[in-house]
């Protein structure tokens, strides 16, 4: 692999587990996300530059899917902190057996 | 919300075809995130907290599977060059992709959100989810299920099963018994993927038709829990049997549909040599058929001789009968000639070896 693709590889890692570890804000949690869909559409660009089939149609989709990921992650920030009166994730615990 | 409706259920109706029809990878993403996002509206329909919690959850769930898909995508177009997903020959993003399927559809390491979301949201719209929405990750899984690795599924399938079991032991909630029911279920279609994947659908399209029946059952009743559960039959005799043939459909007994595709899928693992997986599949099935059996028990203990001593809920309407879940149900007691004839037309195929 790549040095560049290795490097990709290790930005989606940390940010999968930021999304896993980290509990804290709802926020972080969306960023984590986003910071794994921006690693994967970095690596999608640079592959489709490495192997000259010059389709960036691949890493326009994911860029594209990915903000709309990310505006419905901002809408329920939104609804969470309007019902829930705070954004933290450890309070959504309604719903626990 | 009279006017969005239309469009999300066309959003699920193209995204489901677009499963079908596809087999490059990226395509197949886009369709799964696309049904994610439609759901989202079903689930948090009313805006009171348990909604918006129960869309949070499922959100940042899937959410994470689907990045995870797109990542073996990427893993594999790069070490590989190929996008389509039946050349997925890369060992570590077939293995990434696995999980992220068992993540989308609810299976045991991955499985907390499963009855959380379902117990935030109406009973109509955890239809969809329970069916629907398993649809596409399922179909991945066909295509995906002549590389896929045969210990993985085996020992997530028995986990799944045995701890679906477990936690419905202790469970009052009918909604959450159907999550971890429908977990239960999911693991025998887990299980056979690998060597009958046809048989995997058969198994889903059963489950379907049954667990719809149960839900489309409880909604009528407005049964949240299992104590809700007693009076039913002096409210309404006839829904109250149909949701008990349904239960015992989904447990998997004999004279109804839920039998075949067990049935089926022990025969296929004993002709495969996988002895000791049937045998544990069998075991902790078990467990699931103890808490199937409460809630019939819980619905028949009003029946005649005996009197009810729990108050009537006087704010919900008697139940009717409707004609779709007598259709269901009507389709999950009388499939059971299938059971034969499928047994008659595969003999061959599923003999001892």
């Amino acid at each position: 692999m790549s040095p560049t693709g290795t490097t990709f590889m290790f930005s989606f890692i940390i940010c999968t587990i930021g999304l896993i570890m980290y509990h804290t804000h709802l926020l972080s949690t969306l960023l984590c996300l986003e910071g794994m869909m921006l690693s994967i559409f970095m690596a999608l660009t640079m592959l489709s530059l490495d192997l000259h089939t010059s389709s960036f149609i691949l890493p326009l989709t994911v860029l594209t899917l990915s903000a709309c990921e990310a505006g419905v992650g901002l809408a329920l920030l939104v609804a969470s902190a309007r019902t829930h009166n705070t954004a933290s994730l450890k309070n959504l615990n309604l719903l626990q057996c | 919300m009279p006017l969005s409706q239309p469009i999300i259920l066309a959003t699920l109706t193209i995204t489901t075809l677009i499963f079908l029809l596809s087999t490059h990878l990226v395509l197949i993403w886009v369709a799964l995130e696309l049904n994610t996002l439609a759901i989202l509206p079903l689930i948090a329909h009313k805006s009171h907290p348990r909604a918006i919690e129960a869309s949070t959850k499922y959100f940042l769930t899937q959410a994470m599977a689907s990045a995870l898909i797109i990542f073996s995508g990427t893993l594999n177009y790069e070490m590989t060059g190929s996008c389509q997903i039946v050349e997925l020959t890369n060992l570590t993003s077939m293995i990434v992709l696995t999980l992220a399927l068992f993540i989308k559809v609810g299976l045991v390491p991955f499985h907390f959100w499963v009855p959380e979301v379902l117990q935030g949201m109406s009973t109509t719209a955890a239809i969809f989810l329970l069916t629907w929405q398993k649809l596409g990750p399922l179909i991945m899984l066909f295509l995906i299920s002549p590389l896929i690795n045969f210990e993985l599924t085996s020992v997530v399938a028995t986990l799944s099963s045995l701890v679906a079991g477990w936690m419905g032991l202790n469970q009052t909630q009918v909604r959450k018994l159907m999550a971890l029911s429908s977990i239960a279920q999911m693991a025998w279609i887990i299980v056979i993927i690998k060597y009958a994947p046809s048989l995997a659908i058969l198994t889903f399209y059963i489950y379907s038709t049954t667990i719809s029946a149960t839900l489309l059952t409880l909604d009528k009743m407005s049964t949240t829990s299992i104590k809700y559960l007693i009076i039913s039959f002096s409210k309404s005799p006839i829904t109250t049997t149909i949701l008990m043939i349904s239960l015992l459909s989904l447990s998997g007994l004999p004279p109804l549909a839920g039998f075949m595709p067990k049935w089926l899928t022990i025969n296929q693992l004993l002709a495969e040599k996988a002895i000791w997986i049937a045998l544990l599949m069998l075991i902790t099935s078990l467990l699931s058929l103890f808490f199937y059996l409460r809630l019939w028990y819980n619905s028949s203990s009003t029946m005649p001789p005996s009197t009810t001593n729990t108050t009537r809920l006087w704010r919900k309407s008697t139940p009717q009968s409707n004609f779709t879940i007598n259709l269901l149900t009507m389709a999950t007691t009388t499939l059971l000639l299938s059971t034969t004839l499928m047994k008659a037309i595969t003999k061959q195929e599923y003999s001892l070896g």
